[in-house]
């Protein structure tokens, strides 16, 4: 499996990276290099193996349906890099159309 | 080919927000209304260090839905994460279900011309719901609310069964009743408690292959449903016959102008990239859950209809009955505390029905009278106290003025007592004969009908309170002579 | 009170030999002492010093207190203390306070330790020594110009520096105990799930853990111990109760990795006074077998595509619209996502970002992904074998001594496979210990690592205090 400037494009899209030049050759490398090692499990014969997916095996209930945790709104804005005294978040319109 | 020729194939995915206390992954109070940000929590936030929890009730009103539509349900729940970028979806990723749904299968039946047609569901899952974005209010801004974000959501997943517009209508009426009688969701569409998207293709009667369909979303109300639909077909049925292709595309449409257009077109916007939630362990339901719910369910809509019947109740009279949970309730108690059940529906279609839909907002839950009163009212009737008419015309709506009042006492203050004195009336029918000569010759005459206008205007005299049929009784004799 | 245990410290305390504001003045200064070191972001001075007045009055009104009274603890910077700045070490986090405090480490509040500060770390503690981080790198507290070890680097030469009794730190890959082990220091990761990971800045959600470093082992376990038990903010935490009591006696067994002896990668002072120790152990009387592990190279491969995976979706969150930074060119939502991630991420985390989205994306989830996860049972199912016959697994924590810094800039896979001990522990889910062995010729730390079966905390604590005491 290798990776290309195709794949790499894709993957800065999915995960809203946008990565300099450099960034984007060095990336590439590194990530054939990770690949590579990576690739090693093919070796394994896992044809019969049901995935490991929850490391706790145990039944656990559901919580009751009562109000709890919530924040004061000062507090909930306290972080926002842009707000609005409307309380909003604030994130800058779309500019593509 | 003319129209005529193509079938229209739609499926729908219905999303219902669930009326619990709070979200379905935090306990942030589940709002409406509010002043942004004001119901949320470091967890709907998805601050640094947060973790979900699952909310019984959402997975109890998922397993009451389950019920009502003969879904089969899975005992074996699990979660995923369904990756995207929006600034109302705080964590990048909305958790939802993607491969262990809460329930499979099932299907309703909906009316079709003189019989019904059945539609099966596909799947239904739980999910919760994004924040709100206003787009619209600053000129440089989106502004982001989050009150919304964790909403629980139930997302009904139809086949592809219906043909026609009419069909998307009735199917969405049918299940806003059935949802709103099973008690887990206002579904009001223009409130946003209830939206779908409507999945639309079309193919040559007779094919069997179903082709490209084009996904219309975020639609709130049955009638853009209907609109958005025909307009949909009709393009694509257009597109067919020109010879082109129609591409797999996710529409919008807009209300104003009637159309569908395509939403901005995001490449990789699919890739959504689900794996199972390390957060959440699988939720078992058992069979003891299962059988409480199932125990607490009401009798749903048809079956209701059918007992109505069974009691000898007319068809078009039950289909009134059985419209509102509310209504099916009181008119239930209504007939067990009294007995001639055509005197009780009839009380029902004709007086409480209406009047509350034009003064109580349609919502029975606010009408002033109780059960015992209306039992009562119907028994002074029953018992020849008072007469039918006056009853309705007159202490029906004084009792209402007067919600606290005994009928039976309000009956008697008012006067409003039934008397058969005949004295009383052979005068009163004397004084309606010497004033209205003119009518009394025409019918002599002949114009035998005249004699609605002689008992009207005598029972005018006696203020209501003779007996009709005694009137008219004695009305023909006097006016014989 | 220097390298005192917590005992020690209460008993002076009792016996009015110290005071609990000495014993934050005392640390306090060995924080400016080893400020050349950037082991600390921030020092709550101020604080620390008013609640150890508070406690002071306390005991000497007579009033009770909780039982960690006279201890002062460091935390990591992804442990969420409430009012508190926390920010994983990153850009992306600039100036966040957290509006709640970590689940585990209220556990230790509500007990009177005092914490005096927040340690440097790797970046979302992605990384194996301290060198990606926003604030700079910490070195070996050893040896200066070496690695401090990570992710929890800092945590380790917290504790090292006697600047703190002992350090919380967290461990997805071996991030306490390969630190502990370059700085000569004690690190244990409990059973997943025995500590509640609520409040703790998620990296690979079914690998993190809280851990603890410190210098006395019964320290070390206490701490660990009261942090444990359920949390119902946690859904992944446990509900099997929190034993404290050893309940193995006397002689026990020890099984050796025969692949993990053997390897190529080992250094030979490692290998040396590892087989020192197994012999030691065989010459008091206790079982020491040598079983194989054939899967041994594909614990790092399977490591890094579930975790990458898993840290992928857990920091897609960041993006600079309700909290954090937010780049200045973000002039756009597209901007906002793009820019503020690329500014504010390192280098090291876009690349396990970028991982972990290909491993997830369309098309190669089954062969990376659900692959991963199926090595992930075969290697668990072989290590609950290797328990139904021995008590635990006896292991060199990792098979080098710590680098140089800078040394590794070009080969992050190299240094991947430098986790191959440690990993294991994370992979399967089971407790996992590191304690000081010993130097190598150079007089760089290194360690031997323990390993017990699930929810045996109170055993490996045991073992582990027999195995330090002589």
């Amino acid at each position: 499996m290798k990776i290309d400037d195709a794949l790499i494009s894709k993957l800065e899209r999915l995960s809203r990276l946008e990565l300099a030049v450099e960034e984007r050759a060095q990336i590439k490398v590194d990530l054939n290099n990770i690949l590579q090692m990576v690739d090693t499990l093919e070796e394994l014969n896992t044809d019969d193996v049901e995935p490991l997916i929850y490391m706790n095996e145990e039944h656990k209930a559901p919580r009751e349906d009562i109000i709890s945790n919530e924040l004061p709104h000062e507090a909930a804005i306290a972080n926002a890099p842009v707000s609005s005294e409307s309380g909003h978040f604030l994130v800058p319109k779309v500019m593509d159309k | 080919m003319s129209k005529s020729d193509y079938e229209i194939i739609i499926g729908l995915e219905v999303h219902v927000q669930l009326n619990t206390k709070t979200k379905i992954f935090c306990g942030d109070q589940n709002s409406f209304g509010e002043l942004a940000n004001r119901h949320t929590s470091s967890i709907s936030l998805a601050h640094p260090g947060t973790l979900p929890r699952v909310n019984r009730e959402a997975i109890n009103k998922g397993i009451a839905l389950a019920l009502a539509l003969g879904s089969e349900i899975n005992q074996e729940n699990r979660f995923d994460r369904k990756h995207y970028f929006y600034p109302d979806l705080p964590k990048a990723y909305q958790i939802t279900q993607d491969r262990l749904p809460i329930c499979v299968g099932g299907s309703i039946d909906i009316p079709s011309g003189d019989t019904t047609r059945t539609i099966r569901f596909h799947h239904t899952h739980m999910e919760e719901d994004a924040g709100k974005s206003i787009h619209d209010l600053d000129p440089k801004n989106s502004m982001i609310d989050l009150n919304r974000a964790g909403t629980p959501l139930l997302e009904i997943v139809t086949e592809p069964d219906m043909r026609s517009a009419q069909e998307v209508h009735d199917f969405i009426a049918t299940l806003q009743q059935l949802v709103r009688y099973i008690g887990i969701s206002d579904a009001n569409m223009e409130e946003g408690s209830m939206r779908c998207d409507c999945n639309v293709s079309v193919r040559l009667k007779g094919d069997t292959q179903l082709n490209n369909r084009c996904e219309v979303k975020n639609i709130n109300s049955k009638k853009f449903a209907m609109q958005a639909v025909a307009y949909e077909a009709q393009r694509q049925i257009k597109l067919m016959e020109q010879g082109e292709h129609i591409d797999q595309q996710t529409l919008h449409f807009d209300s104003e102008t009637g159309r569908t257009s395509s939403t901005r077109d995001k490449e990789d916007a699919h890739d959504y990239r689900y794996f199972p939630d390390p957060d959440l362990p699988p939720v078992y339901i058992t069979d003891e859950e299962i059988a409480q719910i199932k125990e607490q369910m009401p009798i749903l809509p048809q079956a209701q209809k059918q007992l109505y019947i069974e009691q000898d109740i007319k068809a078009e009279h039950a289909e009134l009955l059985i419209q509102e949970r509310a209504t099916v309730t009181f008119t239930n108690e209504l007939l067990q505390a009294h007995q001639d059940s055509s005197a009780a529906v009839n009380f029902m279609i004709n007086k409480v029905l209406p009047t509350t839909k034009e003064d109580y907002h349609d919502d029975l839950t606010t009408f002033p009278l109780t059960v015992a009163q209306c039992a009562a009212f119907l028994k002074l009737i029953d018992a020849g106290k008072i007469i039918h008419s006056t009853a309705y015309q007159q202490l029906y709506p004084a009792l209402l003025a007067d919600p606290t009042a005994d009928p039976a006492a309000l009956c008697e203050s008012m006067g409003l007592s039934q008397s058969n004195d005949t004295d009383l009336i052979d005068d009163l029918i004397q004084a309606v004969i010497q004033e209205n000569p003119d009518e009394v010759k025409k019918y002599q005459k002949g114009k035998k009908g005249l004699i609605g206008f002689f008992v009207g205007k005598v029972m005018k005299e006696s203020k209501g309170k003779a007996d009709p049929k005694l009137i008219q009784q004695k009305l023909t004799e006097a006016l014989q002579s | 009170m220097k390298g005192q245990n917590l005992n020690n410290i209460q008993a002076a305390i009792r016996q009015g030999e110290l005071s609990v504001t000495q014993v934050v003045n005392h640390y306090l200064a060995q924080i400016e002492d080893s400020l050349p070191l950037n082991i600390y972001i921030e020092v709550f001075a101020e604080e620390a010093k008013k609640q150890a007045q508070a406690l002071d009055e306390k005991l000497a009104a007579g009033e009770s207190v909780g039982k960690l009274y006279g201890s002062v603890i460091s935390i990591k910077d992804v442990i969420c203390y409430e009012g508190h700045q926390v920010t994983a070490a990153s850009k992306i986090l600039e100036g966040f306070t957290s509006q709640f405090t970590a689940t585990a480490l209220q556990r230790l509040l509500d007990e009177d330790a005092i914490v005096i500060g927040r340690t440097n770390c790797d970046e979302f503690a992605m990384g194996s020594a301290n060198e990606n981080s926003v604030y700079g790198v910490t070195p070996n507290g050893v040896n200066s110009e070496r690695v401090a070890g990570g992710s929890s680097g800092a945590a380790a030469v917290s504790v090292q520096q006697d600047t703190c009794l002992v350090a919380l730190g967290t461990d997805t890959g071996g991030s306490v105990r390969q630190p502990a082990g370059f700085n000569g220091v004690i690190g244990m990761k409990p059973t997943y799930g025995r500590v509640s990971r609520y409040g703790v800045i998620a990296y690979g959600s079914s690998f993190d853990q809280i851990g603890v470093l410190g210098q006395h082992m019964e320290d070390v376990g206490e701490f660990l111990l009261t942090m444990a038990g359920e949390d119902p903010m946690d859904c992944t935490s446990s509900s099997q109760p929190v034993k404290t009591e050893s309940s193995s006696q006397g002689q026990v067994s020890f099984a050796y990795i025969d692949e993990v002896m053997n390897h190529e990668k080992l250094h030979g002072a490692i290998a040396t006074s590892s087989h020192a120790l197994m012999d030691r152990l065989e010459s008091e009387g206790h079982a020491v077998s040598k079983v194989q592990f054939p899967l041994l190279k594909y614990l790092v491969p399977a490591y890094y595509v579930l975790t990458t995976a898993e840290a992928s979706s857990n920091l897609g969150r960041y993006d600079g619209i309700r909290y954090g930074y937010r780049s200045e060119a973000a002039d756009s939502i597209k901007n906002v996502y793009q820019k503020t991630r690329s500014e504010g991420f390192g280098s090291e985390v876009k690349r396990r970002i970028m991982l972990g989205t290909f491993v997830l994306s369309s098309g190669y989830y089954d062969a990376y992904y659900t692959k991963a996860q199926k090595v992930r049972r075969l290697v668990t199912e072989a290590i609950h074998e290797i328990f139904e016959n021995h008590d635990f697994l006896i292991l060199p924590t990792t098979p080098n001594v710590a680098w140089k810094i800078g040394a590794h800039q070009d080969d992050p896979v190299e240094v991947y496979l430098s986790d191959i001990y440690t990993v294991i522990a994370n992979l399967t889910g089971i407790p996992a210990i590191s304690l000081p062995l010993a130097t190598d010729a150079d007089g760089n730390p290194f360690g031997i690592q323990l390993m017990s079966k699930k929810f045996s905390e109170a055993e490996l604590i045991a073992v582990s205090e027999m195995l330090i005491s002589t």
